[in-house]
């Protein structure tokens, strides 16, 4: 106990590939062992060390615990058991691993040393009378995994708490090649509840079950309507969500003035930033017109901006350039800028109406709404 | 066009310091040359003779102190601190050449011949070794010329970088040029691997890319461009994206020179399995500390960069994308938005999803290669570092108001014109080739486009199939091929695009705008 590796060591060997805590695991068996015959009467904590416990020696005493528990008239044998053969047992649990036998071990190999470990880590630790000695000849020669305490892989570890869950097979495997001694005295299996009866029980709650309610099928059916009928309301409230019953939405007409009020070739950027629309007057088809041009860039909808020096509109998103008419020529916009509705008031001012477009595109600019002939 | 000075009193200070810190690092490279055990990956140790170069300790003790108190003096005083570790990295590369030169001497006359850990011992694969007084020399000449630039600034020289020569970049860069450099430039950098994954040939890269960057300060439009808050972790990425690209391409070399040669590959040298803890998660610590540390410093540095109020009718011009979506922006300047921002990049999704599937080539599982895996490697990094880096860089720096292309050291003019008259391919059909009319109807204007597009998709998996996928037909089958040459094609409709655009002026190859369908 004095000379526990340091950090530095125990990572150096888990780096080379080895056990990370071989030392510490040596020395477990020992613990677990050596003091057991001393008191015989308390073979489930055997490790009055001075340190807490680790994880591996608690799954062995947990492990010796559970085996010796169904076996009370080994008990009192134990305190008839010398020294020598407990010691005989640490031993006897040196197996052969498969790196020492150059193969892999068979299941038949694996099943036998699981029921030997299970014998014989009882048989260290609680040393019944018949099972010690036993242990100690036949148990050194079956090839088995090492005992619990020893275990440095943790597949090890899960493979003997597999092969000694109880499993009815493993018995007669075991039996006929490694240990029968110690198979017979050590390892009672505590009684196995009546298969008949359980089934026989959960058949009659299934039973009450079904009679008193409706069949199976008839749930199924109701919940999927139940569940197609929610998915229907809340898509119909989705949709209605949609058709608001009042539309809180600026006018979407406005006046900009009298026609007189426009320059020949000006483009009229004071509605831009409020309204979104340029008014632009200009010769489009030889006809000198008024027309008003959607900001929305018919590319991705950026805003472009007109440039004065080069007579043209220009996104500065991507670059698509369209001509004073609004018709594009340059970078990737498709088709040309939108027109809105004109009209001239009663008043004679000019009425902007942002609810009605005309694309060129759909040969909707010959329609008289889109512009105005000055 | 240029209104503002190229170089201030700031600006001066700055590059003096830029031109240290490249002193600095050259010195380092020259001492490590020199100095150092210089076993490369994969080389092995063993029968040599144990190294007897050393550096001397009066020197390694007047370096540190001369980095030492210039670093403290920094505290104190800039100018002083600067002189300080100028100083320091003149000794340090004047000695190590000197030394590098000794030693080859030394070991030239009492030297008996026998391998040594004196010798570089070059990966395989990458040549020779270097000669370790040659480039040591090479090195702290680089030293002191960035030294004494950085220290002409310092004492107030101002010199900036030739108008002729940025003249020259301007004129020679433009969108047409650009790419199609970067697409040489990446053909060169897969063909002239072996020379390129040389670390002398890395180290002269950086020193010229710093030389350039340093020079390039000095035009105040290149400056303005750089320095955007934005823009700088653009810099960064040019670095970072070339340092592990070189990396995984030196790694790839050497494996497949070792392969060649029946050794085992680098990563079958390193050990199988590492531990999680505390290997793995020490460094993860530590990279989290150091990342939390620096990106705090930064944003203290650097204030990030707000604009105006997002307004629906103005944009700011040039409008542009967060960093990471200007290669989509640049696609969206040669596709349809549905193209280009829905049906291209959820291809590129769908592609990486598919991947493994399409992907019949088991080689490569676990370590670096090129030449057992040259189509995967090529195909993903063309689409990796020229048509998503490349178009990311271009579209910082290149792309300027109203969506112009703009050289490095141009001045962004609102005004400058482009002349450009975009048409369609039924214009072209129509109009300029059999001189009449369009015809009315959609599908008749349209056919030549769409018979185009439909042969692109139909006739050239055949031709691929029969020029080069036999063999990947046989193994993977008719199915998963057809979903890698339309994956292929896809990935190659966006070049295929931009040189139409530029050689051409084509717009869209099908334009149906009536029905919100171009391609």
């Amino acid at each position: 106990m004095a000379d526990r590796p340091n950090v530095k060591d125990i990572l150096a060997k888990a780096r080379a590939g080895q056990a990370a805590s071989a030392p510490a695991g040596e020395q477990a068996p020992a613990q677990a062992s050596a003091p057991a015959p001393a008191a015989p009467a308390q073979p489930a904590a055997p490790v009055p060390t001075g340190r807490p416990l680790t994880l591996k020696e608690k799954l062995a005493a947990a492990k010796a615990t559970t085996a010796a528990a169904p076996a009370p008239p080994a008990a009192p044998a134990a305190t008839a058991a010398a020294p020598a053969p407990a010691a005989k047992a640490a031993p006897a649990v040196k197996v052969p691993t498969p790196a020492e036998l150059g193969r892999p071990l068979t299941l038949k190999e694996k099943l036998a040393a699981a029921k030997a470990t299970a014998g014989a880590a009882p048989a260290a630790a609680a040393p019944a009378a018949g099972a010690a000695p036993a242990a100690a000849k036949p148990a050194a020669a079956a090839r088995e995994l090492p005992p619990l305490a020893e275990m440095k892989d943790p597949k090890d570890l899960a493979e003997a708490l597999r092969q000694t869950a109880a499993k009815p097979a493993a018995k007669p495997a075991a039996s006929k090649s490694a240990a029968p001694a110690a198979k017979k005295e050590a390892l009672t299996l505590p009684p196995r509840p009546n298969k008949n009866a359980a089934m026989a029980a959960l058949q009659g709650t299934r039973r009450r079950f079904m009679i008193g309610t409706i069949p199976t099928v008839a749930w199924v059916i109701l919940a999927w309507t139940t569940f197609t009928a929610a998915l229907v309301a809340f898509s119909a409230m989705l949709g209605r969500f949609f058709f608001p019953n009042v539309l809180a939405e600026p006018p979407s007409t406005i006046k900009v003035g009298p026609v007189s009020q426009f320059e020949p070739g000006e483009v009229n950027e004071r509605w831009k930033a409020e309204w979104g629309f340029w008014i632009v007057r200009s010769v489009y088809n030889g006809q000198d017109m008024l027309y008003a041009l959607s900001t929305v860039c018919t590319h991705l909808g950026c805003p472009p901006n007109w440039l004065a020096g080069e007579q043209k509109f220009k996104c500065p998103c991507h670059g698509s350039g369209f001509y004073v008419s609004g018709v594009n020529f340059e970078g990737p916009a498709p088709r040309p800028l939108e027109r809105y509705k004109l009209s001239v008031g009663d008043d004679g001012q000019i009425v902007v109406d942002k609810a009605q477009k005309y694309q060129e595109e759909l040969g909707q600019w010959t329609d008289p709404d889109s512009f105005i002939p000055v | 066009m240029n209104h503002h000075p190229d170089l201030t009193p700031g600006v001066m200070a700055g590059l003096s310091w830029f031109y240290l810190l490249a002193a600095i690092i050259n010195a380092a490279a020259a001492g490590y040359i020199s100095y150092s055990e210089l076993v490369s990956e994969g080389a092995s140790r063993e029968g040599l003779a144990p190294k007897t170069r050393k550096m001397p300790g009066w020197l390694k003790n007047s370096t540190w102190a001369f980095y030492l108190f210039g670093g403290l003096a920094m505290l104190v005083n800039m100018k002083l601190a600067f002189w300080l570790l100028t100083a320091g990295s003149v000794v340090l590369s004047i000695f190590s050449a000197a030394d590098a030169a000794f030693f080859a001497e030394h070991s030239a006359e009492h030297g008996d011949g026998k391998p040594s850990l004196d010798d570089h011992q070059p990966a395989v694969g990458l040549g020779g070794p270097i000669n370790r007084a040659i480039i040591s020399s090479v090195w702290a000449m680089c030293a002191m010329v960035f030294g004494i630039m950085g220290a002409t600034y310092a004492l107030g020289a101002e010199y900036a970088m030739p108008q002729v020569f940025r003249d020259a970049i301007d004129s020679a860069s433009g969108p047409t040029s650009f790419f199609t450099l970067s697409t040489l430039a990446f053909i060169a950098l897969i063909v002239y691997r072996r020379f390129l994954s040389s670390g002398v040939v890395a180290w002269a890269g950086l020193n010229l890319s710093l030389l350039f960057f340093g020079l390039s300060m000095t035009d105040y439009d290149f400056r303005d461009i750089v320095t955007k808050p934005d823009n700088v972790p653009i810099i960064g990425l040019i670095y970072l994206v070339a340092y592990f690209t070189w990396l995984g391409l030196r790694r790839a070399v050497i494996n497949d020179a070792r392969m060649a040669r029946g050794l085992p590959n680098l990563e079958e040298l390193g050990a199988e399995k590492t531990l999680t803890w505390p290997d793995l998660v020490y460094t993860e610590l530590i990279a989290l500390v150091i990342g939390t540390v620096a990106l705090i410093l930064w944003a203290i540095a650097l204030q990030a960069p707000l604009e105006q109020p997002a307004s629906s009718t103005q944009a700011p011009n040039p409008s542009k994308a967060p960093w990471y979506f200007l290669g989509l922006q640049e696609m969206l300047v040669y596709f349809d938005p549905w193209m280009a921002g829905v049906v291209l990049p959820t291809f590129i999704i769908i592609g990486f999803m598919a991947m493994p599937y399409i992907d019949t080539n088991k080689a490569g599982n676990g370590y670096y290669t090129i030449r057992q895996r040259l189509f995967a490697y090529t195909t993903f990094q063309y689409g990796f570092l020229v048509l998503w880096v490349v178009l990311i860089l271009l579209g910082t720096f290149l792309r300027g108001p109203n969506w112009n292309f703009f050289g490095p050291y141009e001045y962004w003019d609102l005004h400058k014109l482009e002349p450009l008259n975009n048409v369609n391919l039924s214009d072209i059909f129509w109009i300029q080739w059999l001189r009449q009319s369009r015809p009315s109807a959609i599908l008749l204007r349209e056919a030549p486009g769409i018979l185009l597009t439909v042969g692109y998709f139909t006739l050239l998996p055949a031709l691929m199939y029969l020029a080069f996928f036999r063999k990947y037909v046989a193994e993977a089958g008719i199915i998963r091929y057809s979903v890698l040459a339309m994956l292929l094609l896809f990935m190659a409709s966006l070049p295929i695009k931009m040189v139409l655009r530029w050689t051409i002026n084509l717009k869209y190859i099908v334009a149906i705008p009536e029905y919100f369908f171009n391609i």
